[in-house]
């Protein structure tokens, strides 16, 4: 079971636009070739996977300085980790809640994925872009169980 | 004024504690990264808001809410729930258990500041 572009597209623009101040475009299936930060949510109920996000570090700075309205040293690290956390937490729940609005689903909090250090190696089936035309963001909902 | 912000998250408490600063109210923020944490700071500084998220480690927005209910000394004191979670029964049952208001995010800095207003003003 996938969720359509026709769902994720929409909410994760109005995320983007509303929180963290930008436009985004959605690219389709491909992966962040760059270092980027990862992370992933699980969730459960009428319909069970996991959520997994990637986020090129450059843009997932970006997006940091946006929503925090730091200026330079910050944001640091952490900070730009925890934004990344906090835009998977939103993302999966505005996803989900679009894709299956009458549902009750229970979600866990964001689990960071491995350092990210490297290039991406997996195809993610949602990507969208924010610079140029490359995928800064990947996403991935792997739908194990639906109960719908 | 005595503002507790309960979030996990310290970006998300550091967005919110901003959107409220931009209220131009005179304002004290306090922040708790769980519920356990906001009940302790709760009886201290008996805040005249609460605004939590949901899905936080150790204690969840649920059962703060229910604490604040239970507690003779924090009944009263109106919680709004700010969470990811659009989970069709979840606004439902939180209000049942005591919270004023459920707002899903992403939310503005314009919609808290109207939320903000509103829930302060029916109080007042």
């Amino acid at each position: 079971m996938t969720v359509p572009a026709e769902v994720v597209a929409p909410a994760i623009g109005q995320i983007l636009e509303t929180m963290y101040f930008c436009e985004s475009f959605y690219r389709g299936k491909g992966r962040v070739r760059e270092p980027h930060i990862g992370t992933s949510i699980t969730f459960t109920g009428a319909v069970s996977g996991v959520f997994s996000l990637e986020v090129s570090s450059a843009l997932a700075a970006r997006l940091a300085a946006d929503f925090l309205a730091t200026e330079p040293p910050d944001p640091g690290k952490e900070q730009i980790e925890a934004t990344v956390s906090e835009l998977a937490n939103i993302a999966c729940g505005a996803t989900i809640g679009a894709w299956q609005p009458c549902s009750n689903v229970h979600f866990s909090v964001p689990h960071p994925l491995s350092d990210g250090d490297g290039a991406g190696e997996a195809e993610f089936t949602h990507c969208f872009s924010v610079n140029g035309e490359n995928p800064e963001i990947a996403i991935e909902i792997a739908v194990s169980d639906s109960r719908e | 004024m005595q503002i507790l912000l309960v979030d996990d998250s310290p970006v998300m408490r550091r967005y919110v504690a901003r959107a409220l600063e931009m209220t131009g109210m005179d304002i004290t923020i306090h922040e708790a990264k769980n519920g356990r944490e906001a009940i302790g700071i709760a009886f201290r500084v008996r805040p005249d808001l609460i605004i939590t998220d949901l899905n936080m480690p150790e204690m969840s927005g649920e059962e703060l809410v229910e604490k604040v209910y239970e507690a003779p000394e924090l009944r009263g004191t109106p919680v709004l729930v700010l969470s990811a979670d659009r989970s069709l029964n979840r606004p439902r049952e939180l209000l049942h258990a005591g919270a004023i208001a459920y707002l899903t995010k992403p939310v503005t800095p314009e919609v808290l500041k109207r939320s903000l207003t509103a829930i302060l003003g029916v109080r007042a």
